[in-house]
């Protein structure tokens, strides 16, 4: 018992330092976020600001760059990719899982080799067909490349080759269209997995910085990762305080929702380890 | 009796004659639902991946109207470039140090975790969060923390009595404080999977383990959660090193490169080729080298996860 | 006294009281079957005399020595589980070899230490003589090398009982180890788990919920409700004389039939007008509720009387068939076995007539006891 005390006692030790490491950068986040100009430059370790300046921070955060439109861009983006993801993929895993045609084996094969592409390979012809297209620095160029998800074709065919074929033979009998069994019919029996697909997805384009840093120019396209660094670079250089404030906000929502909706976020995030 | 053979003779034909035309509806609507995903899958992967290598054989840069074949010109030059050679040797560098930290670390990790029922899941929660927090936000942050002045790691250190450095300015530390990000960003992720691993491992093995005499600790480990943990290490193993290999945003935030290429990586070099310098096909040719990487990586775990599939 | 003797097992998980103070004398080399509904207690039971749980008060002994509080691998008891729980990257031989190799000394066990020290050598090469025995007697000498993927649930089953074999212990605990397999070999492995028991004469504590199992293999049965052991004793007593009424519903096929009746005032036993018995004890019990259990094969079809069913389905055994029938004076449905040329003329929905071999009947009291046969004075019929 002696030895299981112990070992219980160093386990908590050593974990609960680690988990200070590693939370260690959003702590100092939000601490900085809330502490005024002199104290930062303090040459000493100052965890509790002794004045708080939390609300000038995040409001020269929120006023000077418009970083609420950052986030409006933000949503809309990922939105807009997530939804025309489940258009795009859902029908065509429908098609893969449950009905026979010639062909289906090639599109198969053809999806598993294109689910090797890093969306970094493709940047280049990406941008050139943005630019073709007029869509460089808009919405659309920052939505249509991810408009396909071959990801999301595999996950669905996967998850629809579970539901029986008699749930979809009694759907025929009953009168409903192929389309009319996809959506009336599949995707309600597919929900938790498009949650977990949609947390994936959302998380992923809302992160990412390559592909927006890319197609996007000027100040009022500019998503919540770029709006931060360019807050960077502006106006905040070297004024920290406001800077974490907005980090802070961009990091806040995924992170809040995640504590809200760990079990969900947890396997929606680590799906990608099924490809 | 023949009079009913030859009456059920039509009948037959015309069933068939359904049946065919079912299965022709089937295909057509089977083409019409994958028809656009097929089309932008053509669109925007297919074809875009070809046109990269194809444009690694030409001379062609943005805004030019001709286009030459040059053969494997890019790619001699590529040799010949020791920047390429610098990001390519960071890129090893960094993979090399968040690989086995970062899956090392996650599956002892777990294990500690695991072992014991008092404060699971919160531990769960808390290292997984910074796989959660935006990178490019979280870059700022650890430049920040990085400051050499009164970054919170150097004020750390001094309390310690440790004196700090440039981190981020010195050509030697720079890709190990990288790769430290990296691993702190990528050690959350490869513990759930290692958790997840761990608890589909049928508790009946244990107890197997218990009555034939299985001492705890070691044995155990050895016996049976290393073998069966086998698939999802390897599943940890690639994913990983593909992630790592995709190394950019801190890079693009924290360093650009620098100093002096000391932190050059192959997507940031290939990047500020294509889009700062807008030598589209020596960029090209560097996402080949990438593009063939990655490709070999999932070549392995391809052939690795199916031999392995058997039990 | 040799054998596990089990004295007043409680186990209570949270609020819930699974096991509810369990006595039980199993005596040595005997086959012991615990059967019960699920949720009964019978898996956690053999689950707490295996170690691998942990009671809340009671203690068990195993030849006179307490292991109460003991580790699983220090009680000498070998278990099989229902899903075997073969290691599944280790060959048939090397899942046999480690109960033995578990108990050599850890440096004994390194891998190359075998080619240069004798000793371990010599330990080694006992295991492997060991495993080698035991595999002829299971007849899987030709598996010893695959790996468990690439074996059939028969298969898998055995090399499941030759790893608990290979040890020699005190008992075998089986968890229904026969569950995963297909109906035909589950009746072939009945058998063969028989012979084996004969062969090794090593006591046997096998848990099932199939009666069939539970009837034709052992010395005894341990009947387990809610938590409680209701009866313990050999097949044909169960069959013949359960004790309680819980018992002659859960054993046979098909289920016992329960005609209620209430007590008279003079303590008699009064059914379809006849007198069936008196209860000593006269007035005192006047309108108690008593069950009378008669077997399928005890109720007799009749051309004509005044214990009249319909018939809801009839099931053909081929040697025999079962008519199933509904009548208000029974509780649920009447199972009747009839020979094949007496129901010939029995047709769905149609009516029978039933009587009743009167010496064969058990009563039950209101609260499920056996009322002995000696407390019953026989009526005149």
């Amino acid at each position: 018992m002696g030895y299981d005390r112990l070992f219980s006692m160093l386990r908590h030790l050593i974990l609960a330092s680690l988990a200070l490491i590693f939370l260690a950068p959003f702590i100092w986040m939000v601490v900085t976020s809330i502490k005024p100009e002199d104290e930062i430059f303090l040459n000493e370790l100052r965890i509790i600001p002794e004045r708080f300046a939390g609300y000038e921070n995040y409001r020269i955060a929120l006023t000077e760059t418009p970083l609420l439109r950052f986030m409006l861009n933000g949503l809309i983006v990922t939105v807009a990719i997530f939804l025309s993801q489940v258009a795009v993929a859902v029908p065509a895993a429908y098609a893969l899982a449950k009905l026979q045609f010639k062909g289906k084996q090639v599109l198969f094969i053809a999806i598993l080799a294109c689910l090797m592409i890093p969306p970094q390979a493709v940047s280049i012809p990406w941008y050139l067909l943005m630019y073709k297209f007029g869509w460089l620095d808009s919405y659309a160029g920052l939505v249509a490349p991810f408009s396909i998800s071959v990801f999301g074709i595999f996950l669905m065919r996967q998850f629809f080759n579970t539901v029986p074929d008699d749930l979809i033979s009694a759907a025929r009998l009953d009168g409903y269209s192929e389309l009319g069994i996809v959506w009336k019919i599949m995707v309600p029996t597919a929900i938790p997995a498009l949650i977990s697909f949609g947390i994936f997805s959302i998380v992923a384009h809302w992160n990412d910085y390559f592909w927006p840093l890319i197609v996007v120019n000027s100040q009022e396209m500019l998503t919540p990762p770029l709006g931060v660094v360019a807050f960077k670079s502006d106006e905040a250089g070297d004024s920290y305080g406001p800077l974490m404030a907005a980090a802070t906000i961009i990091v806040a929502p995924l992170v809040i929702a995640y504590l809200l909706a760990q079990k969900r976020f947890i396997e929606g995030i680590t799906m990608s380890g099924m490809k | 009796m023949s009079v009913a053979s030859v009456t059920s003779l039509p009948v037959k034909n015309t069933v068939l004659v359904e049946n065919m035309s079912a299965v022709s509806r089937e295909q057509r609507s089977a083409w019409l639902l994958s028809l656009p995903a097929i089309a932008l899958m053509i669109l925007f992967l297919i074809g875009p991946i070809l046109s990269v290598i194809a444009l690694s054989f030409t001379n062609w840069q943005l805004g030019m109207t001709n286009i030459n074949w040059v053969g494997l010109d890019n790619y001699r030059e590529m040799i010949g470039d020791s920047t390429f050679w610098k990001a390519f040797n960071n890129t090893l560098m960094y993979v090399g140090i968040v690989l086995p930290v970062s899956v090392i670390g996650g599956l002892l990790v777990a294990l500690l975790v695991e072992t014991r029922m008092a404060g699971k899941a919160l531990y769960r929660t808390l290292f997984f969060l910074p796989v959660m927090g935006t990178l490019i936000a979280m870059s700022i942050v650890w430049e920040y923390i990085l400051q050499p002045d009164f970054g919170l790691l150097n004020m750390v250190l001094s309390k310690f009595g440790m004196s700090g450095e440039n981190w981020l300015n010195d050509k030697d530390t720079v890709i190990y404080v990288l790769a430290g990000i990296g691993v702190w960003h990528q050690l959350g992720y490869n513990l759930i999977l290692f958790t997840s691993g761990l608890l589909a491992i049928p508790c009946h093995l244990y107890e197997a383990a218990d009555m034939d005499g299985v001492p705890h600790g070691w044995s155990r480990f050895q016996l049976i959660t290393w073998p069966m943990l086998g698939p999802i290490t390897l599943f940890v193993l690639v994913i990983t090193s593909i992630k790592a290999f995709q190394v950019f945003d801190t890079v693009a935030v924290l360093t650009q490169g620098g100093p002096g290429k000391s932190s050059e990586v192959l997507l940031h070099l290939m990047y500020t080729e294509g889009f700062e310098f807008f030598r589209t096909s020596y960029a090209a040719s560097i996402t080949v080298i990438f593009l063939f990487i990655i490709l070999l990586i999932t070549v392995i775990k391809i052939r690795f996860i199916d031999k392995r599939v058997h039990y | 006294m040799t054998g596990i003797k089990l004295s007043n097992i409680t186990k209570s998980f949270g609020n819930t009281e699974v096991l509810k103070g369990i006595n039980l004398d199993i005596k040595e080399g005997e086959f012991i079957t615990l059967i019960g509904a699920s949720g009964s207690g019978k898996s956690t039971l053999l689950r707490i005399i295996s170690g691998l749980e942990q009671q809340s008060s009671g203690s068990i002994t195993i030849n006179d020595q307490d292991i109460s509080t003991k580790r699983p691998k220090d009680r000498d008891l070998a278990m099989v589980f229902q899903s075997y729980a073969l290691y599944p990257h280790l060959s048939v031989r090397g899942n046999m070899e480690v109960p033995l190799r578990m108990r050599a000394p850890l440096w004994q066990r390194m891998p190359m230490v075998r080619k240069i020290n004798k000793k371990a050598h010599k330990v080694l090469k006992h295991i492997d003589r060991r495993v080698d025995d035991v595999a002829s007697q299971l007849h899987i000498e030709h598996l010893l090398d695959r790996k468990p993927s690439e074996l059939s649930g028969g298969q898998c089953q055995r090399v499941a009982l030759g790893r608990a074999m290979v040890r020699e212990p005190v008992a075998f605990l089986m968890d229904e180890p026969l569950s995963n397999l297909d109906a035909k070999l589950r009746v072939h492995m009945r058998g063969e788990l028989t012979q084996l028991h004969r062969d090794l004469g090593t006591t046997f504590v096998y848990v099932t919920h199939d009666q069939v199992e539970a009837m034709t293999m052992p010395d005894r049965i341990a009947l387990l409700v809610e938590g409680e052991l209701i009866q313990v004793d050999t097949p044909d007593a169960m069959y013949n004389n359960p004790k309680h009424l819980k018992v002659a519903e859960f054993i046979g096929s098909p289920t016992i039939n329960i005609l209620p009746v209430t007590l008279s005032n003079e303590g008699r036993i009064m059914f379809d007008e006849q007198r069936l018995g008196s209860i000593g004890f006269g007035r005192s019990r006047a309108n108690d509720s008593i069950s009378i259990a008669v077997r399928s094969e005890d109720l007799k079809l009749v051309s004509t009387g005044t214990m009249k069913a319909i018939v809801t389905h009839v099931e053909n055994m081929g040697s025999e068939k079962i008519v199933y029938a509904c009548a208000d004076w029974a509780k649920g449905p009447l199972a009747i076995k009839a020979g094949s040329q007496v129901t010939a003329d029995i047709e769905q929905g149609g009516p029978i007539f039933l009587a009743m071999d009167i010496a064969k009947l058990m009563f039950f009291d209101h609260q499920g006891q056996r009322i002995v046969q000696e407390k019953i004075m026989q009526g005149v019929a």
